[in-house]
């Protein structure tokens, strides 16, 4: 591969590593929760039941 | 989520999509549960039984689960969480959620149905960066 596209390349996987790295604040409010509060992981799950 | 009994914490936000009939009252039928204290029984109801969402079969799941159903029908009848509901819908959009389920796994975003292992991976993940 030519140096332009391996740099491209680079870039772009960057990119998307960052992305999937970003975290976002989520604010619990008082929607149903199960599991403890000093928990180490908090999962929030947005879903359609239909 | 009994695997990581005690680290694990998970949190249900409601993302009922407009145009699908029953995905409103089913979030409807799932706070009217929790309400009388079944919103988990009820939750797992809900994911085991859809799409059969309609009126009728949600006061047959909640009269299984041992509710009292004037209590429930009026709370999913009046509409009582949609002020809850709409409120975890602008969320959602605020998080550029577009697709459900969408799971952030402390702030991480996942998009989609992912297989449990690859989920696993991730909670597996953060628990180490916590012992860090």
């Amino acid at each position: 591969m030519s140096k332009p596209v391996l740099l491209l390349l680079f870039f772009f996987l960057t990119a998307v590593s960052f992305a999937e790295e970003r975290r976002y604040v989520v604010p619990i409010e008082d929607s149903p929760v199960y599991g403890p509060q000093g928990a180490q992981v908090t999962i929030i799950e947005f879903l359609d039941y239909q | 989520m009994k695997e990581y009994d005690g680290r694990l914490r998970l949190v249900i936000k409601h993302y009922p999509y407009k145009y699908r009939d029953f995905s409103h009252m089913a979030s409807e039928a799932a706070m009217a549960a929790r309400e009388q204290g079944k919103f988990w029984e009820m939750h797992r109801t809900l994911l085991k039984k859809s799409p059969k969402l309609d009126r009728n079969s949600l006061i047959k799941y909640a009269g299984e689960l041992g509710l009292d159903l004037k209590r429930f029908t009026d709370s999913v009848d009046g509409r009582k969480y949609s002020k809850l509901i709409e409120r975890d819908k602008k969320l959602a959009v605020d998080l550029d959620v577009y697709n459900t389920p969408t799971f952030f796994i402390n702030g991480r975003k996942v998009i989609g149905n992912r297989p449990y292992e690859y989920l696993k991976m991730i909670i597996e993940e953060e628990l180490k960066g916590v012992k860090k």
